[in-house]
């Protein structure tokens, strides 16, 4: 048995998500869809520097961290549904391990 | 052989053409090699220098030419981890963003000993500082160059670690300092004024002028070392793009009249230096709206870190617009970033 109940729910993993990276973005990120490849919407906006800060953003906000080398970051951090997902999974697997607080 | 051009983006003017013989690359390689490297032998280079700039021309292609050394570019991929898995000898052509990424992989760093990591673009952020100091103890080693388009690389220094005070900077072997304006009220800041057998040829002249005043500011420690105490224009580079912040306020003002608005320098963790402009204005103005404008500024001029709405511009009694005071009371609430 696992204990994941301390892993933030998708619904609210997403909400904060979209948090973060809007101070981050600014009100450009808005009325971008969850769903939508952010370099494509945002252009410039979200170059692969803007990446790199929304990476840590993320990181600081939910305690985790995203190996450059291991993790495929490029295809996580696309858009936000992929981050979501990949923060989600890394909660509950940290939460499985007993290596949260 | 013709010359290879080297342009700078325009954005503090007319765009210029910086010209420059392949043999003066050269000389400037084979001299940082000797005197910043110590004629390290490295097995591989990893640039993350674009080449169309001299910065990266010279150490992502011109070094690994002269010294036939294979060379990986990552300038497209700046979130990409150099190899640090088998132990060969590596220079590290860094810009102010791949210290973050370096930070991440400290262990791997460490335990590779055989790193140099080269700097330059820009002001080593507070990561390289961070890496620099945790790694002190092992092989790596990174030093950071000053210079420019129209000069070439003229001083280098180690870069320091985050609990290292500011080393001075040292003039490379060729180069003289001469003595620049003076700009403040005592003399200690003075322009960077140089000479040196790598200045560029402007496009349209005969030859490279006989000296070049940069626009840094500096405090000379003898006759071939300084502390560099900052710039004398209001010039910040953002991604390695000089971007004079009056211009872009001129453009900014021209496009929203009625608005007072002025542009401050930031430091950037990531990029090294940045810039914010800060409005006023009498009447309801659309933050999103000025943003966008902003967003489109020509000459490849960095857009705005963040557009920010103040009550009023502070300035003192002669009209100087206090910036640390408008930075302080940088109002969060209403920040559009952009």
């Amino acid at each position: 048995m696992t204990s994941t109940a301390t892993v933030p729910s998708p619904e609210e993993i997403h909400d904060r998500t979209r948090t973060v990276l809007a101070t981050r973005i600014g009100d450009a990120f808005t009325d971008v869809p969850s769903d939508a490849d952010l370099q494509k919407a945002l252009g410039e906006r979200y170059d692969s520097l803007t990446a790199m800060e929304c990476i840590s953003a993320v990181e600081s906000e939910f305690g985790i961290e995203v190996d450059f080398v291991a993790d495929d970051v490029r295809f996580w951090f696309s858009s936000v549904e992929r981050m979501v997902r990949f923060t989600h999974e890394r909660l509950e697997d940290t939460a499985a391990l007993g290596l949260g607080s | 052989m013709p010359d290879i051009a080297f342009a700078t983006s325009g954005s503090t003017g007319p765009p210029v053409t910086w010209l420059r013989t392949e043999d003066r690359l050269h000389a400037e390689v084979t001299l940082v090699h000797e005197a910043v490297l110590g004629s390290a032998r490295f097995g591989r280079i990893v640039s993350y220098a674009p080449p169309g700039h001299l910065y990266g021309r010279l150490y992502g292609r011109e070094l690994p030419r002269l010294a036939d050394i294979p060379v990986t570019g990552l300038w497209d991929e700046p979130l990409t981890v150099p190899p640090l898995d088998d132990g060969v000898p590596t220079l590290l052509v860094c810009l102010p963003s791949t210290w973050q990424l370096l930070a991440r992989h400290l262990p791997a760093l460490a335990r590779h000993g055989r790193v140099t990591a080269l700097h330059s673009t820009g002001p080593a952020t507070p990561a390289a500082h961070h890496v620099a100091g945790r790694l002190a103890d092992t092989g790596f080693r990174a030093h950071e160059l000053l210079g420019s388009t129209e000069t070439g690389a003229v001083a280098h220094r180690p870069v320091a670690g985050e609990h290292t005070s500011g080393l001075p900077w040292h003039l490379l072997p060729d180069v003289e300092m001469l003595p620049g304006s003076v700009a403040d009220g005592d003399g200690t800041a003075r322009r960077l004024r140089v000479s040196s057998p790598r200045l560029a040829r402007r496009a349209g002249t005969e030859a490279p002028p006989a000296d070049w005043e940069l626009p840094d500011l500096v405090a000379p420690v003898g006759p071939r070392a300084f502390h560099h105490l900052g710039r004398a224009s209001r010039l910040v580079k953002v991604n390695g793009v000089r971007c004079d912040l009056a211009r872009v306020e001129d453009l900014a003002r021209a496009r929203c009249p009625g608005l007072d608005l002025v542009c401050a320098p930031v430091s950037d963790p990531v990029r090294g230096e940045h810039y914010e402009v800060f409005y006023a204005g009498p009447g309801p103005v659309d933050p999103a709206a000025l943003r966008r404008s902003l967003g489109r500024l020509p000459s490849g001029l960095p857009a705005p870190r963040a557009v920010h709405r103040v009550p009023h511009i502070p300035r003192s009694s002669t009209g100087k617009v206090l910036t640390a005071e408008l930075t302080a009371a940088r109002p969060a609430q209403e920040a559009e970033h952009v």
